[in-house]
């Protein structure tokens, strides 16, 4: 008598040698009396059989001095054990004291551009250098200051 | 010296660019072979596995003993093979050839092995699946990973590989019928 035919897992797995040793002996016997699944495991064995021929695929050529080219133009990798750390100094702040101190710059700000009159006035002559002017009045070389300089003197 | 994989590995983690190089001759064929069956382009292939090598390299400091060199590269690949295929580059899924024997009920011996090569055959059937199954195929069948070494390298339980696996072959041989017998 025939029994029920087992999932394809199973044949699988049995394929592989990964089935315990009662399941093993169960699908033994069940193989013995269905040819279905023989022809099944047969099939299997064959194209398992032609895949492994695809191991004979190559390169065709050696690429280690081409990728030692290319790795070695890399900045270097951080040093092993250091791998997923935070550099540097900054992972010691507290997340925290980066909110408080940006809170802190926001409310000095604030202070600083509402207050009417506390800026003292820039020192008269300081931002003289920047007098208004077209750009092209700016000196933008020797050779331009000096025809700048004879149109000047003529 | 230590120059099994592991010992490799360990030096190029502490930046022993030499050591590296050793393991690219060592898996370079095993990664090409694998994208190139993957995304089905030599070409891109090439540029694949050469980007795969130099993202291991950088990304060696996070390498861990424990795990296989070979696999771990494995696993940079195949993420990297996925995403062409996400990204359409490449045609992966050329329709079967009209000449290419398929599951039929009752072929011939001689009408199987006909006009294209096997190896042609065998391609165009795996590029009918879906990447799930064609990339554990692969990795079983021609690789000749565990089910510990797959899962490893997919990212998944071994369970999953085990069914995965099992529904892999029997998509396979929906769609190919091997010189050796057919699945009726």
């Amino acid at each position: 008598m025939t029994t029920k035919c087992p999932t394809i897992e199973a044949m699988s797995a049995y394929a592989d040698g990964e089935l315990a040793a009662e399941q093993r002996t169960a699908l033994d016997e069940h193989l013995a009396s269905c040819a279905r699944c023989r022809s099944w495991l047969v099939a299997l064995r064959a194209a398992q059989q032609e895949l492994r021929s695809l191991a004979d695929e190559s390169l065709g050529f050696d690429l280690s001095q081409v990728v030692r080219g290319r790795i070695e133009a890399l900045p270097r990798p951080a040093a092993a054990g250091r791998a997923g750390s935070r550099s540097g100094w900054r992972w010691l702040v507290p997340a925290g004291l980066g909110a408080a101190a940006s809170v802190a710059l926001g409310l000095a700000l604030g202070l600083v551009l509402t207050a009417p009159t506390a800026l003292p006035r820039p020192l008269g002559g300081a931002l003289e250098v920047f007098a208004p002017g077209a750009p092209g009045g700016l000196c933008a070389g020797a050779g331009s200051c000096r025809v700048l300089y004879r149109e000047a003197i003529r | 010296m230590n120059t099994d994989d592991a010992g490799l590995a360990a030096r190029a983690r502490n930046g022993d660019s030499k050591a590296f190089t050793e393991l690219v001759s060592r898996h370079q064929d095993r990664v090409f072979r694998f994208v190139f069956r993957m995304i089905g382009s030599r070409e891109e292939a090439m540029d694949i596995t050469q980007d795969s090598f130099v993202k291991a390299w950088q990304a060696m400091p996070r390498w861990r003993p424990d795990a296989q060199f070979g696999t771990w590269l494995l696993q940079i690949a195949r993420n990297a093979a996925l995403d062409v295929l996400r990204r359409g580059k490449v045609v992966a899924f050329e329709p079967l050839d009209a000449d290419l024997p398929v599951a039929d009920p009752a072929p011939t011996p001689e009408e199987r092995v006909e006009a294209r090569s096997r190896v042609a055959s065998l391609d165009a059937a795996l590029r009918m699946l879906a990447p799930e199954h064609r990339e554990v195929l692969l990795l079983r069948e021609v690789e000749d990973l565990s089910y510990a070494e797959i899962a490893q390298a997919l990212g998944v339980a071994e369970g999953t590989v085990k069914s995965r696996i099992a529904r892999a072959r029997a998509a396979l041989l929906a769609v190919f019928a091997p010189a050796g017998g057919t699945a009726q």
